[in-house]
């Protein structure tokens, strides 16, 4: 059995902002306008975070992008009264619309802040509808949304790979956000298969985690820049 | 190249897939969930029906960048946009704005149909119109004003053309009888290129080696911001920094405030605005004292490093003296802010390691980097040898004609192309410049040298780029007829008589000619993927059908009535053999690079339909062959080499007389010790002073380009408008980033709503204070404040443009923002 895991390079990555945008469009996010932004209940899966360290001129800022972490140990899921939030067997940690009642303990539990409550009917003008994935169901308002590592492509995939009788291949299954990444600087993987490149960068001497130590084992990892 | 082997299939197996759709999770097929319509209609369509899918290649158009585009069509509908594996310019990604194509198709507030004016001009009140009477009436103007022997009196104004697109405009003005053909985009595209020109000589363009080069010095280059094609160099930047096994590539940036850039930089350098060039000349001579250029190089390969002698038998000064006398190292580093020692240590890195670069701004955005500026900067190329090599400056091969024959012209046509052109371009103090924006403003008000009768907007958005709203505003309203062929109701189409709504690039055939960042060319070629959504037509097609209308000779402009045909004959030379290919598998690629270098040529003739059916599967061509030693045509000078000091600049003052080479003279800076006609010749490298009164305006205004909203020209996408300022958390409004400290001694807070004043105007913005800005200076971001254009752009934030001034450059008579004090003011 796979498990789903990414690893971002931040000495590649220039903050472009592709996958946040690729994210959007494959995932049917509702647009989001000046009073949604205002009060910060515009909904992005993956975003760009910024960190200021030090002071003027010796300033740092780390640019980072930010996915689901699909952690191993979900702080969110533990919370959910009523299953909507779950992690399956290959590590994805997914959101079941037609279960969650909006009660909002999995956005407060989550540290990373990756889960979307919809306080918004989501709403699109009428031309815009053409452009919905056919593949990613649209939410409704009181429902959490959150990052799925594009599940529905690995439902495709496997697929496609069951119809041409072979195993699943690593390009088959490959969220949006790494296959648009203009620097290569995310990949994607069966981190259990030790050839997988996931496998092997994330045991480089550069990899780190987002809050390890709350002990979440998160399954995306950064590599830092520099040497 | 990472290939993912569904696309290959996709697109090389050229069989559409049968797909069923699949929600996520099986709880997207249970009915009866309501909330939203949108489910509603999703749950209708998602049945087991059936379905079929195609990718289909087309090419972006967010940005000049010319990326290949996979549009996945499902049934009718477009529903993602992915990048073309094949292509050799983005390899299967797109950026931000590339994946957001879908919102500018889908567009609400696209113009649907053809309007004529029913208010006052500016009021925005239209009625919709057939395109028959939309034709008839410009057909009708356009015969009129030919017939009185009036043609150069249209004008049209255009964007950033390339390719068919050109063409098209070039062939129908000259068949017309008008010279008047401005690009009006100002300096888009042209970037490093008009200092490189002067240097290394006119070429297809320069490029720079990124992938390859160990060390990049960048001079407000806002490298990752603001490129003219942001995927390409994205990739090569991933490769520069980890595409090697050793020798990761290191990034210095100078700039005045912290960008993304300078975020990903390994050090950046704070520097006081509109000081790069003098940073430069101070590298530069730390570099000649201390000896570590490249003599080699220079002996063997440049012209004007030392004084040298003129026919006359004058001793004129060259680089080094240039460098010595004018920027003693106390210069620079009162005039940059740049500590001495950190300025020598930049310096002496750049020589050790190599391949290094110096890239000043080669974006479509900003424009502040004069020339002059920009010659210092690439100076630094030269001293270190770094041109033409793996990592260095390549100039870009020559793409393969694609023109067609001539446009046979009647004798009215003739008189009318005779006339001096509106904006002055080619003539006088403009006789290297091929367009020139900034004098059209006021030669329309001054209808100078004739009245303008009809101006047609092609692309071009003039009253939202322009640093003289007003006056333009006044020079439109003496316009008789101005039709606007925007598919957006944008600021300049407010003032339009008659819209004929343009559509947008997945609609449109497209042919492109552009290069990759190693100087191979590449010609882009797609068709319409999709039935329009709107009523809009293709202008290229308007153009064709409107000579058509008008009979011969406008008619003969063109050799067919349909674009698709216009595309065929132009790619006609591409079937004659040569170097060139269709996009292929990397396999393929590898296969003919090696067969190359072996001395092997691909020289056949190929069938041509074969051929376009070819392109059109795979995206287009390009020539991956590069060589590396043609000095020709790399440094094709007056002198045949690198020219610090440079001799086509020189013939340029020297053709003037009288009071226009006073007037282009005084465009050039002042030095201290040179005369102004070595200065003008030379990297003289010069801080512009900021306009306004110190004690009242204690601020600088550093404007920069918004990276996600850079190089496109609608900005009606609310998911860009969505993460315009990630990096201090301010989106859908305009902010004024301002160091903690100068926002204490100023008297605002983080979050307060101030008006940014200068002398030229005021905005109004939210204060952010950052550690990222320099004490004193303020950044605001240029890009927003659209007055219309659609609900998504039309009064979001404020038109920082406001604030600044424009000074006119020598040469190009492209217009550059003068650096603007200002002051805040609470609400
Ligand atoms: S770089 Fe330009 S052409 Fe390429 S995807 Fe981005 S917007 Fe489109």
């Amino acid at each position: 059995m796979a498990k789903w895991g990414m690893v971002i390079d931040l000495d590649k990555c220039t903050a472009c902002q592709a996958c946040v945008i690729a994210c959007q469009a494959e995932n049917n996010i509702p647009n989001s306008d000046p009073e949604a932004a205002r009060t910060g209940r515009n909904i992005h899966w993956m975003e760009m975070l910024p960190m200021v360290e030090e002071e003027y001129p010796h300033l740092r800022m780390r640019l980072m992008p930010r996915p689901c972490m699909h952690c191993e140990k979900p702080p969110c899921i533990k919370v959910c009264p009523v299953n909507a939030t779950q992690i399956s067997s290959e590590g994805i940690v997914g959101q079941i619309n037609a279960r969650c009642i909006g009660c909002r303990y999995c956005t407060t539990a989550c540290p990373y802040t990756v889960k979307y409550f919809n306080w918004f009917k989501p709403k699109w003008p009428e031309v815009m509808e053409h452009q919905l994935n056919p593949d990613v169901q649209v939410r409704y308002i009181g429902v959490v949304e959150k990052c799925t590592f594009c599940h529905h492509r690995l439902q495709k995939g496997r697929d496609l790979a069951r119809y041409e009788g072979r195993e699943l291949g690593p390009d088959d299954y490959m969220p949006a956000c790494v296959q648009t990444c203009p620097a290569d600087a995310m990949y994607f993987g069966d981190l259990d298969n030790p050839k997988s490149s996931v496998a092997i960068l994330s045991k480089s001497k550069r990899a780190f985690h987002l809050l390890e130590d709350l002990g979440t084992h998160p399954k995306v990892t950064y590599l830092s820049e520099g040497v | 190249m990472k290939m993912q082997r569904r696309d290959f299939i996709k697109l090389l197996s050229s069989s559409t897939t049968f797909g069923l759709a699949y929600g996520y999770g099986l709880f997207s097929r249970l009915p009866g969930i309501s909330g939203s319509e949108a489910l509603a209609k999703q749950l209708e369509d998602v049945s087991l029906r059936p379905v079929e899918e195609k990718w289909l290649p087309s090419i972006c158009r967010q940005c000049a960048g010319g990326c290949g585009v996979l549009v996945r069509v499902y049934g009718e509908r477009a529903v993602k946009l992915d990048g073309n594996p094949l292509h050799p310019i983005n390899g299967g990604r797109l950026c931000a704005r590339g994946q957001a194509g879908l919102q500018l198709l889908y567009n609400p507030d696209r113009i649907a149909t053809p309007l004529a004016r029913a208010g006052n001009r500016g009021e925005g009140k239209w009625k919709p119109v057939s395109w028959d009477e939309a034709l008839g009436t410009v057909g009708e103007k356009l015969k009129a004003l030919r017939k009185q022997g009036r043609p150069h009196e249209l004008a049209m104004l255009t964007g950033a053309q390339r390719g068919l697109e050109r063409t098209v405009s070039e062939r129908f003005m000259a068949a017309y009888g008008s010279p008047n053909l401005v690009r009006y985009e100002p300096d888009r595209s042209l970037g490093m290129n008009p200092a490189l020109n002067l240097m290394q000589g006119q070429a297809a363009g320069f490029t720079y080696d990124i992938e390859n080069a160990a060390h990049i010095l960048s001079f407000n280059s806002a490298l990752l911001e603001d490129h003219w094609s942001p995927v390409q160099l994205f990739r090569a930047y991933g490769n520069f920094r980890r595409g090697r096994k050793e020798n990761r590539g290191k990034l210095v940036h100078a700039e005045p405030r912290l960008s993304v850039t300078g975020a990903k930089a390994d050090e950046w350098i704070p520097i006081k605005p509109g000081s790069e060039g003098i940073l430069a000349m101070g590298i530069a001579s730390i570099l000649i004292v201390e000896k570590r250029y490249d003599e080699n190089f220079v002996t063997e390969r440049c012209f004007g490093f030392d004084d040298w002698t003129d026919e006359s038998g004058t001793l004129r000064p060259g680089f080094r003296t240039l460098v010595i006398q004018e920027y003693p190292m106390d210069r620079v580093v009162k005039l940059t802010g740049v500590p001495r020692d950190i300025i020598i240590r930049t310096a002496r890195e750049f020589a050790r390691v190599q391949p290094a670069l110096a890239i000043g701004n080669d974006g479509p955005g900003v424009r502040h980097q004069g020339i002059y500026n920009r010659m210092a900067i690439h100076a630094l190329n030269a001293l270190v040898g770094n041109i033409q090599k793996p990592g260095g400056v390549l100039a870009n091969a020559r793409p393969a004609d694609l023109s067609l024959p001539p446009v046979s012209r009647d004798r009215v046509a003739d008189q009318g192309l005779s006339r001096p052109r509106l904006d002055g371009a080619g003539a006088e103090r403009y006789a290297v410049a091929s367009d020139v924006p900034a004098s059209v403003t006021d030669n329309l008000l001054e209808k100078k040298p004739y009245p303008i009768e009809i101006l047609m907007l092609n692309g071009a958005n003039p009253l939202y780029e322009s640093l003289h709203f007003e006056r333009l505003v006044k020079a439109l309203k003496q316009i008789p007829t101005i039709v606007s062929f925007s598919p957006f109701h944008d600021e300049t189409t407010q003032w339009a008589d008659l819209v004929l709504p343009d559509t947008t690039y997945l609609e449109k055939w497209q042919l492109d000619t552009t290069y990759t960042l190693k100087g191979h060319p590449v010609v882009n070629l797609s068709r319409p993927v999709l039935k329009a959504p709107f009523d809009g037509r293709d202008t290229n097609e308007v153009l064709l059908a409107v000579a058509a209308s008008m009979g011969k000779p406008v008619a003969n402009a063109f050799p067919s009535t349909r674009i698709e045909d216009l595309a065929k004959l132009s790619l006609q030379p591409l079937s004659k053999g040569g170097s060139g290919e269709p996009f292929g598998a990397p396999m393929e690629e590898l296969w003919t690079r090696l067969l190359e270098q072996s001395g092997w040529k691909v020289r056949t003739e190929v069938d041509f339909e074969k051929l376009w059916a070819d392109l059109l599967e795979r995206g287009g061509w390009w020539d991956p062959v590069y060589y590396r030693w043609e000095w020709r045509r790399a440094l094709a000078t007056p002198s045949g080499r690198f020219e610090f000091y440079s001799l086509g600049a020189r013939d340029y003052f020297a053709k003037l007389t009288g009071m226009e080479r006073d007037m282009a003279l005084q465009k050039t800076p002042r030095l201290v010790n040179l005369q102004q006609a070595d200065a003008a010749c030379l990297p003289a490298a010069s801080r512009a002073r900021a306009g306004g009164n110190e004690t009242l305006y204690a601020l600088e205004v550093n404007p920069y380009f918004i990276p996600i909203l850079s190089g496109i020209t609608h900005t009606n996408q609310p998911w860009l408008q969505d993460v315009t300022g990630f990096h201090v958390y301010q989106n859908w409004h305009t902010w004024v980033e301002i160091h903690p400290e100068t926002a204490h001694q100023v008297g605002v807070h983080n979050g307060d709503w101030v008006f940014v004043e200068s002398p030229g105007g005021r905005v109004k913005a939210r204060v952010r204070t950052y550690e990222g800005a320099m004490p004193h200076v303020i950044n605001l971001p240029v890009g927003l404040g659209h007055t219309s254009g659609g609900r998504w752009t039309a009064g979001i934030g404020e038109n920082v443009l406001k604030l600044l001034q424009a000074r006119q450059e020598p040469f190009t008579g492209q217009e550059q923002f003068k650096p603007a004090r200002a002051r805040l003011i609470k609400t």
